[in-house]
């Protein structure tokens, strides 16, 4: 029981969130304190209480969840960065209705991504991913005065609604192929079956439902929208939280259930990786919207991360890796972009103009995350990048990893485009802005993570 | 020893960043603490360099990141050597120049501190992966370095360099990692990976020696690669295009040398007459655009394009299928001597230029006439400089540019005498450019203008010095690459 801890005490976080605001009216002003307490406790108990938490390798709740070194250290990295998105939105939402609310969806959230990365079975990988699903349509249409943020809402819930519909359709084939939806019994089954139609249906099927939450090519119309119209602190939680969930999710079921099959699907997912790389980066050169282009360039990402699948259970720590660095940085640059829209009230990049000396640390920290997400070294994303590329070429896609570079140096335009503006361009307008301590504080505590990363990237290895 | 200097720029880079960015005179004598830090290390290390022993000296190797095989490996041979010294000097002079700097002091010197560091970390780096990390540290501080500091068309110079030696230096990485599956143990150290690239089938090593050349023809610059260096080097600030002359485009050499001779001997063979070609053109072309150009400082670049092509000389005649292995050394000998002539010759171009742009405030030469009565000094050292370039005996540049050509000739006969005319073509438009800026009449406007200052004269002189000794007296230099590099390379 003690191993689902994080989860327990998130639930319970956010039970007492909603029951404080609702009984206790004079705690307004107090919830965003209160939650942040509660989410550190989240994290240091079950840390303090490391050993039966950590080590329980073994199945719990009779094979509902697994939890591995590395899904433990998922779970973690979450409550981390719910921790950082709800501090550094607490500007933003000062004078916000809906504090409770946005809290507790927050928390939920991050208890449907913990269970994402440690289902164990069908049907609790499906019910997780939609508890995640349905705490972000709200949580995108939260601003409801402003029309881009319920279209955002309206987007992300018809695409999410269509991908679980995928979803639930490949994961009940497989039911009907093997009977059961623990994960190790159907892999049990599936190691001696032979592919055949039923079985790639299901394999396509639950490509195109990931791929829709990843925003891979040709799933990824919604992306851009969502990341645009919903609230910044939002878009962070989407872009750092819910895709690397998924994407460890996807790693899994790829390792595990299907991975007697991987011919075909690393057949697909390399088509899938090809259009993404190309056409997310491409996109992005012209976008004038900050979010936007993060979005599309995420899409981009997405193509990239998808070269370490292809090569199956060795490239889990190439993934691993990536997926961590890249979810570090995207967590940066976003909230790097909360703090400077708290100030100059706008998303787009054209003023951002000189922000090197109107507001520097934020400037300096969406600096980093950016020169981080081209693959530049030492950056975090870099190590990412390397590893995949090894991974990708010992499978022998020569070409691919020749794609991957060439977009490369095409996303390096479009982020250096940000940085030029920020550092590069003069503008009259004299405005300079400080930065208060606890925000100091908290881009100190990033930066320390980020340049870990950056010397030591294998200290992921050794919690995974 | 080696790991102080290569971490001592980047750490006076953090404490500037702690320093208010007020307190100038505090940045700027961090930045000039470290840069004697890290030329009297690299002078001691010269001290204390055993020129009898043929392998890598004060070398370090730490596991870092065992999983994936990278190491940290560092360490010296008479190549590296030679370019630390030169690096460290580059930097010192670079730093005293800039040393009448006023406005955003902090990002400045922040920025060339991390672009030495990277620079050490080059010509050090005894583990591939490594080597590519210092690589491509110096392509940011480079791009903001010309970006903020810039001239007119900074944007585009810093954007065009970028995504150019980006584009370079991925194409080595993914060469580095082709080549990492074929070591026997999975590493990226020097030695394994030579071994590796030498056990490579034919095809991947076409493909890998393609990758690295790519990579280091870009950053050298050899025809056609070269486009992006004549727009960086005139939009850099001064103390910029030095480093960008004497230091990075010294990496490409370096690479070639390093890495694509011991490593690629069949395939280099088979094209090493089109190595010798391209240098040819490169020589020829740079030169002829050098001719071309009404803006001093865009003329220098092309000069330092088209010098920068007897270090090809050297790796093609290296190459070669013909086992005449003196005529071999000769030509690496001048290949690497003429990296550390060039360094100091065109990098003390570059401050002239600078020096002559602050007090005439044009870069034109045909705005310009008869400096030489307002300021004989500035131009009498600018004329020596341009004779050194054009390779006048008795200094550092004939040295490089008279080694070189009599290896390479000893290979390919009619391409070097074709690139004798290279040198008359130097000569014409150095000619053209002293008699234009500063000769014939003194414009009223530039009646008033000072001679040299004290500073200006600090940061020339060394490099006059040393062309002078390099140019009478070569022998410790060329011992020093003989003995722990060339002779090396023919084991």
């Amino acid at each position: 029981m003690l191993a689902l801890l994080p989860e327990i005490l998130i639930l319970s976080s956010a039970v007492i969130i909603l029951l404080v605001d609702l009984f206790v009216p004079k705690a307004k002003g107090k919830l965003i304190p209160l939650a942040l307490i509660l989410i550190f406790l989240s994290f240091l108990i079950p840390l303090i209480l490391i050993h039966q938490v950590f080590f329980a390798q073994s199945e719990i709740v009779s094979g509902a969840f697994y939890l591995g070194k590395a899904i433990v250290f998922f779970r973690f990295l979450i409550i981390i960065i719910v921790f950082y998105i709800i501090s550094f939105s607490s500007e933003i939402f000062k004078k916000f209705n809906y504090k409770s609310e946005f809290l507790s969806l927050i928390l939920f959230a991050c208890l449907g991504m913990m269970m994402t990365v440690s289902a164990n079975d069908l049907i609790v990988l499906f019910l997780s991913i939609e508890l995640m699903a349905v705490s972000f349509y709200l949580l995108a249409a939260i601003y409801k005065n402003k029309i881009k943020s319920l279209e955002a809402g309206i987007k992300y819930f018809f695409m999410g609604t269509v991908s679980a519909a995928f979803l639930l359709f490949g994961f009940s084939l497989i039911f009907g192929i093997t009977g059961s939806t623990n994960f190790q019994e159907i892999q049990m089954f599936l190691q001696n079956q032979e592919i055949n139609e039923i079985i790639k249906l299901s394999i396509i099927f639950i490509i195109i439902a990931f791929g829709f939450k990843i925003a891979l090519f040709p799933f990824q119309m919604w992306i851009p929208d969502v990341y645009e119209g919903a609230p910044t602190p939002v878009t962070a939680y989407l872009a750092a939280g819910s895709k690397v969930a998924v994407l460890v999710a996807f790693l899994r079921i790829l390792n595990g259930i299907l991975s007697p099959y991987y011919e075909f699907v690393s057949m697909i997912l390399l088509v899938l990786a090809v259009f993404s790389l190309i056409y997310g980066n491409m996109l992005a050169l012209i976008q004038k919207n900050i979010k936007r282009l993060i979005a599309f360039s995420s899409i981009g990402q997405a193509g990239f991360i998808l070269l370490g699948f292809l090569t199956f259970s060795q490239g889990f720590r190439a993934v691993t890796t990536y997926l961590v660095s890249y979810s570090i940085s995207t967590l940066i640059a976003f909230c790097s972009v909360i703090i400077i829209y708290g100030k100059i009230k706008s998303h787009n990049i054209e003023d951002y103009k000189n922000l090197g000396k109107r507001y520097p640390l934020p400037a300096l920290m969406l600096t980093l995350s950016l020169l981080s997400l081209i693959g530049l070294p030492p950056f975090p994303i870099f190590w990412g990048k390397a590893f995949v590329l090894m991974q990708a070429l010992s499978g022998g896609y020569l070409l691919l990893v020749i794609l991957a570079l060439i977009t490369t140096v095409i996303s390096a335009y479009y982020y250096l485009h940000v940085i030029k503006i920020i550092y590069l361009e003069k503008t009259n307008m004299v405005e300079s802005f400080k930065s208060g301590f606890f925000e100091k504080l908290l881009f100190a505590s990033l930066i320390i993570i980020f340049a870990v990363l950056s010397i030591t990237p294998d200290i992921i290895y050794r919690f995974t | 020893m080696i790991s102080i200097i290569l971490s001592t720029p980047f750490i006076s880079a953090l404490l500037m960043l702690a320093i208010p960015r007020n307190n100038i005179r505090i940045i700027k004598t961090v930045a000039i603490l470290s840069c004697i830090v890290v030329l009297g290390l690299s002078g001691f290390m010269v001290y204390k360099f055993d020129y009898a022993n043929t392998a890598f000296q004060f070398t370090e190797t730490y596991k870092w990141i065992p999983l994936a095989g990278i190491s940290y490996s560092v360490g010296l041979d008479g190549l590296s050597l030679a370019l630390f010294l030169l690096t460290g000097l580059m930097g010192l002079i670079s730093v005293v120049y800039s040393l009448n700097r006023q406005k955003d002091v902090k990002s400045f010197f922040i920025l060339l501190m991390i672009l030495l560091s990277g620079a050490f970390g080059v010509f050090a780096a005894l583990d591939l992966f490594l080597f590519y990390m210092f690589f491509e540290v110096a392509l940011v501080p480079m791009y903001f370095l010309i970006g903020i500091f810039g001239g007119e068309k900074r944007y585009y110079a810093a954007i065009k360099f970028f995504l150019y030696t980006l584009f370079g230096s991925l194409s080595i990485l993914l060469g580095i990692l082709i080549l990492f599956f074929n070591t026997e143990f999975h590493s990226f150290a020097y030695t394994d990976m030579m071994m590796a690239a030498q056990n490579l089938n034919q095809t991947y090593a076409l493909i890998v020696f393609l990758c690295f050349f790519i990579g280091f023809a870009i950053k050298l610059p050899i025809f056609p690669f070269h486009t992006w260096l004549p727009l960086a080097h005139v939009e850099a600030p001064t103390a910029g295009s030095v480093l960008l002359a004497a230091i990075l485009l010294k990496m490409g050499g370096y690479g070639f040398l390093r890495f694509l001779i011991p490593f690629f001997p069949e395939v280099g063979a088979t094209y090493a007459g089109v190595l010798g070609v391209l240098a040819v053109i490169s020589l020829i072309y740079g030169a002829l655009l050098a001719m071309a150009q009404t803006d001093l400082k865009k003329m220098i670049a092309y000069s330092s394009i088209s010098h920068m092509a007897y270090i090809m000389f050297g790796v093609s005649a290296a190459f070669s299928k013909i086992n005449d292995f003196s005529a071999k050394a000769v030509a690496l000998n001048g290949a690497v001597f003429q990296m550390i002539a060039h360094g100091l010759i065109t990098g003390g171009l570059f401050l002239l230029v600078g020096m002559i742009y602050l007090r005439t405030k044009t870069r034109n030469i045909n705005e310009m006439g008869g400096i030489l009565k307002a300021t004989p000094i500035l131009a009498g050292i600018f004329i020596f400089f341009a004779f050194a370039s054009l390779g006048l005996p008795t200094l550092a540049g004939f040295i490089g540019e008279f080694l070189t050509l009599l290896g390479f000739f000893h290979f390919y006969k009619i391409p070097a005498a074709v690139a004798l005319v290279g040198i008359i073509l130097t000569a014409v438009y150095f000619l053209r450019a002293i008699q234009k800026v500063f000769m014939g009449n003194l414009p009223e406007k530039f009646k008033s203008i000072k001679d040299l200052g004290v500073r200006e004269l600090i940061v020339l002189l060394p490099l006059i010095a040393l062309i002078i000794l390099l140019g009478v007296y070569p022998a410790p230099m060329l011992n020093l690459i003989q003995n722990s590099f060339t002779l090396n390379l023919f084991k």
